[in-house]
């Protein structure tokens, strides 16, 4: 099945230039992570070996901000469960609030 | 919309039981009142909060871009023949011609006790009720059976006025907040022979502005109630396509990248959202309390019912075009403010018929069996019977106003996995939405679980 993709709109203000563009599409990129992650998910059949390579480096190292990200996402979700259970322990049983 | 014709019908006692009782059930919350007592108002109402920002935070990991793309690009396929199609279309609009037409019989003719009138029982309980919570829990069926269409079709065009492009679904948004204001503020739900006035004047203006822009552009632009049922369906799990019907999971149907970019769009999905929340506003407690030192000030209750409607709906817009400009910020992005309104607002759509769900069980139950009664004896009704909704039916509107915003957090997860690079960016994307959406759960939950209170000065 063929998936239809986005097509958006850009506006780069003058005070904030993009730091890359994807030279495919011309589409603007405030980093050049974000930018060779782009190509090699949009445009895999036209990159070149080069880019193919900065696409899986830019991969890799997200994948490490990802992995502390999800640490803070279960932990967040752990405290807001207990924090749950503690409240409603405190409504129902002692009459408090 | 709800209880208006229970609010109305207030001389059958039997009625009034069946509405009183969950209804001061609700002012507890979530009840039950065996333990250690009933959980506050404000529990339940963070609890919704909590609730949706959680479940932002467990899609958060699921990061697969692939994994994403096959749940929503499940689909089974129905092929239906042409000719079967274009008979059932045939059928069904034949039909719903007919009920139109009994509708206006039955309101002029039928008994003044809305609970016994075929013409309100139809036109609220079975179908802006029933029969739209049928079109998004299972497929889009309105251009099939809408009546209007089937006239419209007939009819012979009258000039070939070219439909003003810019002015897009503005006049719906227009419609569809006037005639949400006008079932406020007029007994339309519970007075039989108004009823059948406000269904005239709308077949006129319709069949008219199908005639002179043609049945096409007019449904598909400037009808609001087409495009209410055209919203809706884009939730449902079974779709039209090319060749017959395609079976999806809920909701996934609206992860479509492809944007629409008619001016006002956004605004009406805005205003689907919107009017059920005004519906329910004006029927609390509270709205009671603050109205009344306004009126009594001399503003015409009107005016404030009408300046709500369309100050609420602005708030809305407005709060939700911050969000999506924020977005630009939260995902450090270059793509237009414009167009991120545009693609995310079909997020908004499962939030809408969540809430509709909400709002409208309890009374499509409730009333339900009125319905049959009145549907098997349209002329002479035999005295309703009613359907007493129990106490934790509460609890089950609350879900349903929750699961709507679960769909929607899910599909603007998707759709962020679309648009932006790599898989922290798209994530990150959401914050903006998701601070909006925490706060309009928290809103929806406490409109739901407040008692039902008649809206004053109308």
């Amino acid at each position: 099945m063929t998936r239809a993709t986005p097509d958006p709109e850009f506006d780069v203000p003058a005070d904030r230039p993009p730091a890359a563009r994807c030279r495919y599409c011309d589409r603007p990129f405030a980093d050049e992570r974000a930018r060779d992650l782009h190509r090699g998910e949009v445009h895999p059949e036209r990159c070149t070996e080069a880019e193919l390579e900065a696409y899986e480096a830019a991969r890799s190292a997200e994948r490490e901000d990802l992995f502390y990200f999800h640490l803070k996402t279960v932990v967040a979700l752990g405290v807001l469960y207990a924090a749950m259970v503690l409240l409603y322990m405190v409504a129902l049983g002692s009459g408090f609030l | 919309m709800r209880r208006r014709v229970l609010g109305r019908a207030a001389a059958t006692p039997l009625l009034l039981a069946a509405l009183a009782a969950p209804a001061t059930a609700h002012v507890g919350g979530l009840g039950g009142t065996g333990g250690g007592g009933t959980v506050p108002t404000w529990l339940t109402v963070a609890t919704g909060g909590v609730v949706v920002g959680g479940s932002f935070l467990f899609t958060s990991l699921l990061t697969d871009r692939e994994a994403i793309r096959r749940v929503d690009d499940w689909r089974l396929s129905l092929p239906v023949p042409g000719t079967v199609r274009a008979l059932a279309v045939r059928g069904l609009r034949t039909a719903s011609v007919l009920a139109l037409l009994a509708v206006v019989v039955t309101g002029l003719v039928g008994p003044a006790d809305p609970t016994r009138n075929v013409a309100i029982l139809v036109v609220w309980v079975g179908w802006w009720a029933g029969y739209t919570a049928t079109v998004y829990a299972v497929g889009p069926t309105w251009p099939a059976v809408n009546p209007w269409r089937a006239l419209a079709d007939a009819l012979p065009r009258l000039g070939r006025a070219e439909y003003p492009e810019r002015l897009g679904a503005w006049p719906a948004v227009v419609g569809l907040l006037a005639l949400v204001w006008l079932e406020v503020v007029s007994p339309v739900a519970a007075d039989a022979r108004l009823l059948v006035a406000v269904v005239l004047g709308y077949t006129a203006v319709t069949l008219a502005g199908a005639a002179r822009y043609g049945p096409e552009t007019w449904f598909d632009t400037v009808d609001p109630i087409s495009r209410v049922f055209r919203c809706y369906g884009r939730v449902a799990p079974f779709r039209r396509t090319d060749d017959g019907i395609a079976l999806g999971l809920p909701t996934t149907g609206l992860v479509d990248p492809r944007v629409d970019a008619e001016p006002g769009g956004v605004a009406f999905v805005v205003a689907l959202l919107w009017v059920t929340t005004y519906d329910g506003l004006v029927a609390t407690p509270a709205w009671a309390d603050a109205t009344r030192p306004l009126v009594e000030l001399g503003v015409p209750p009107l005016l404030l019912y009408l300046v709500v409607a369309v100050g609420g709906f602005g708030a809305f817009y407005l709060a939700y075009g911050a969000a999506a400009d924020r977005v630009r910020r939260s995902a450090d992005s270059y793509v237009a403010a414009d167009y991120l309104r545009r693609y995310f607002a079909p997020a908004l759509l499962p939030i809408a018929a969540g809430y509709h769900v909400a709002h409208f069980a309890g009374y499509f139950l409730g009333l339900a069996p009125a319905l049959a009664g009145a549907l098997a004896a349209p002329l002479s009704p035999p005295p309703p019977t009613f359907l007493v909704v129990p106490d934790w039916f509460g609890a089950v509107r609350l879900g349903f106003v929750l699961l709507g915003h679960l769909f929607a957090v899910w599909v603007a997860h998707a759709l962020s996995f679309e648009l932006f690079p790599g898989v922290l960016t798209p994530v990150r994307s959401q914050y903006p939405f998701v601070v909006v959406m925490v706060l309009y759960t928290m809103t929806s939950m406490w409109v739901v679980v407040q008692p039902f209170t008649p809206p004053p000065y109308v």
